[in-house]
């Protein structure tokens, strides 16, 4: 099987992801030219990214008789002491070789920092403890594994990604748009059984151990995870599943964590031409136990479904919800109090779960784990070209405390609008949530694209949001224009905005950004300016990213 | 544990030879199926997508998206547009979806109203990502010949690139 005829290929990996929040400035990465086959698949990356951080925009250092400060403020996730005048190099060196259907990948991943931030001697304990755990040179081995795939079984040692259901019990996956890359460190195997697929895995959480803008490192966290999963399919009727996981800490010479999940899901994913369905049910249990304290145990329920009904040009979405107390699980699992309490705020981002939010994607979302509701979609195609759509969505969520609960509604609705040349994506809306934590957001994000002439195309981007929480109101967003000449060049000038006082100093940025194709298969790309601080999301994750002000230049080599 | 592998492997061998699950499978086995890592991917039609269902036989093209990539919802129906014209002459297509769970449910409503025909198959697990586009670019293109090798990969999207790939792709039928 192996043996049967070995063939020619050259795989490359490619650059950073490309989403819709930052498609503006560099959503075109190099094309990758044809080359003549060898025998073996072999390739070689390099991406190197320097920066020179003249202001972050957040606060300076505050000592303790810093006149900004005369009341010691407490640091909350927003803070950065430091930011001013100081340059990193971050390099990724990856490399893969294949042949036939086995495959084996490394990645490197290096990141030094020069006349990097130190602590005032004045400071005071926060900041001096903040700083001490951050801006440590990196050299980790980020990625490394060997795979055997063929029509019956896929076999992977080293690291994996592997995702259980819709991600309630188990979602261990890269988001990179965030910089998150959680993979598992094990074995991971998958054979099917003609219409019978039974999955294993098992190893430890292996996380991005480095976060580019703030120099914190984090620790994988030595967290054993097992789990499985079979599912069945009759045909393409009807499939039925069930899996489970089981994660266990007792590194710590305290407390000992052990976190079980356990889920089933029933797909009928086409049994008429008009309509789907997905359901999932999910539990989770967690046990504490620690010397000479009574055994703490939680227990969480979840359950998930969502339908698709197609009526001509028509296509309804329904997404339902109910979570009952679903934990934040992150790495390191004795940092795992009864209803997460202990965990590092930024640690929080290289969760074990990724739970549907039923929402709208691009939300902004803080709270999903005591929460009930759900939301329906409906797109009109009113021809190829022309497809508006409108979502209504209701929530009711005491993820907080039940005294504290909130209500939630959402409408929002745009669509898809092309013609000769060109073409806009876009949606606006609103989000209101009233109880324990009142907020109310408005939002406006739109795509719109235009060829000019020969190669030169036009792009004007815009997500903006102005919120109100808590009697503070605040706008932020981008605006972006772009032109580019069709691989070759690219040139953004882009404007950002966060009005949310009193984490920032600054609140208004402008950029110049550039991107040259100087070969086939290398790039380089440039920005001089000022980005946001702010919320970031993609895939479910949200990440609080500093401000920046300074030069930045990407180099992306492939062989 | 090795003998129950060897039989797993011995009944699924036999069950792949006489159970095709794939609505798009080509009727025999292809010459050149082990020359590439293979995966096999739930469709939104509840189909299966096997990669060495195709490789050897059709020039393949694997067009990773997702529905938060609004470049990708462009290039999308262009690709359709090509899959209609040139399947019957050996051209497979297939859209692979690298939503999260957080957006997996949008996947098969957002290709229903693009009017999508070819193959749109969910990657759950990342495994096609891991083998294929493991920088999870969107879009990210990857083209294979009939003898199993891949001679291209772009990613991101501009317009007109459709008509680039359009040529190779007919210039690899033609082969």
């Amino acid at each position: 099987m192996i043996s049967a005829a070995f063939g020619l290929a050259l795989t490359l990996m490619s650059a950073e992801v490309t989403t819709a929040t930052t498609a503006v400035a560099f959503s075109t990465p190099a094309p990758i030219a044809y080359e003549a086959p060898s025998l073996w698949r072999k390739s070689f990356l390099l991406l190197s990214t320097g920066r020179y951080q003249y202001d972050n925009g957040d606060r300076t250092a505050i000592t303790q008789d810093d006149p900004n400060n005369p009341g010691q403020e407490i640091l909350n996730e927003r803070y950065d002491p430091t930011g001013e005048d100081f340059y990193d190099l971050t390099t990724t060196i990856g490399g893969e070789i294949g042949y036939g259907p086995m495959q084996l990948a490394l990645r490197f991943d290096t990141a030094l920092y020069f006349h990097e931030p130190i602590a005032s001697p004045n400071a005071n304990r926060l900041i001096r403890e903040n700083l001490n755990q951050r801006y440590d040179n990196v050299y980790n081995l980020d990625y490394i594994s060997a795979s055997y795939s063929d029509r019956d079984v896929d076999l992977t040692l080293g690291d994996f990604y592997v995702t259980l259901g819709r991600g309630i019990i188990l979602a261990v996956r890269k988001v990179g748009d965030v910089g998150v890359d959680n993979k598992l460190r094990g074995a991971n195997g998958k054979v099917r059984l003609g219409d019978l697929t039974l999955n294993a895995f098992g190893g430890e959480m292996n996380i991005k151990n480095f976060e580019q803008g703030t120099g914190y490192n984090f620790d994988n966290g030595h967290d054993l995870v097992v789990g499985g999963r079979a599912e069945y399919g009759f045909g393409k009727f009807l499939k039925v599943g069930g899996h489970g996981v089981l994660m266990r800490n007792d590194e710590d010479l305290i407390r000992d964590v052990e976190i079980r999940g356990y889920g089933a899901t029933f797909e009928l994913p086409r049994p008429v031409s008009w309509g789907s369905l997905y359901a999932e049910v999910a539990g989770i249990e967690r046990e504490i136990v620690e010397p000479n304290q009574p055994r703490s145990d939680e227990d969480s329920f979840a359950a998930y479904a969502s339908a698709n009904i197609f009526a001509g040009p028509l296509t309804f979405l329904i997404e339902g919800k109910h979570y009952d107390n679903l934990p934040l699980i992150v790495p390191d699992l004795f940092q795992q109090g009864i209803g997460g309490t202990n965990v590092d705020a930024r640690q929080a981002i290289n969760q074990y779960t990724a739970p549907p939010t039923a929402e709208r994607p691009l939300l902004i979302l803080l709270t999903n784990q005591t929460v009930t509701g759900g939301r329906v979609r409906m797109d009109y195609r009113i021809s190829p070209e022309i497809v508006p759509f409108i979502a209504v969505g209701r929530y009711h969520d005491e993820s907080i405390s039940e005294a504290a609960a909130t209500d939630a509604t959402a409408v929002y609705g745009g669509g898809t609008f092309r013609w000769e040349g060109g073409q806009i994506t876009g949606n606006t809306g609103y989000r209101g949530q009233f109880g324990g934590l009142d907020r109310v957001d408005i939002h406006l994000y739109f795509d719109a694209e235009q060829h000019l002439f020969g190669d030169y195309a036009a792009e004007l981007y815009v997500n903006a949001l102005k919120a109100r929480q808590d009697n503070e109101d605040w706008v932020e967003g981008r605006v972006a224009m772009s032109l580019k000449a069709g691989r070759d060049w690219a040139a953004t000038v882009a404007y950002e905005f966060y009005t949310r006082t009193p984490d920032l100093y600054r609140q208004h940025y402008v950029s110049v950004a550039g991107q040259w194709q100087f070969a086939p298969r290398g790039l380089v790309r440039a920005l001089v300016g000022g980005e946001r601080a702010g919320l970031k999301c993609s895939g479910g994750v949200c990440r609080f990213f500093p401000g920046f002000e300074g030069g930045r230049v990407e180099l992306d080599l492939r062989f | 544990m090795m003998r129950w592998l060897s039989l797993a492997l011995v009944a699924s061998t036999a069950c792949a030879q006489t159970q095709k699950t794939d609505d798009t499978a080509t009727p025999e086995k292809p010459a050149a199926a082990s020359t590439l890592p293979d995966f096999a991917l739930e469709t939104v039609d509840g189909d299966t997508f096997r990669l060495s269902d195709h490789v050897g036989r059709d020039v393949i093209v694997m067009s990773f998206w997702a529905t938060w990539c609004g470049p990708c919802k462009v290039e999308l129906p262009h690709l359709d547009e090509l899959y209609q014209a040139e399947k019957s002459k050996g051209l497979m297509i297939v859209a692979i979806s690298m939503d999260e769970p957080t957006t997996m449910a949008e996947v098969a409503p957002t290709a229903q109203r693009m009017g999508l025909t070819m193959p749109v198959a969910l990657d759950t697990d990342q495994r096609a990502v891991a083998l294929y586009n493991r920088s999870r670019n969107a879009p990210m293109t990857v083209v294979i010949d009939r003898q199993g090798r891949i001679v291209h990969q772009a990613a991101g999207y501009n317009p007109g690139d459709e008509v680039a790939l359009a040529a190779q792709v007919r210039g690899l039928l033609a082969q």
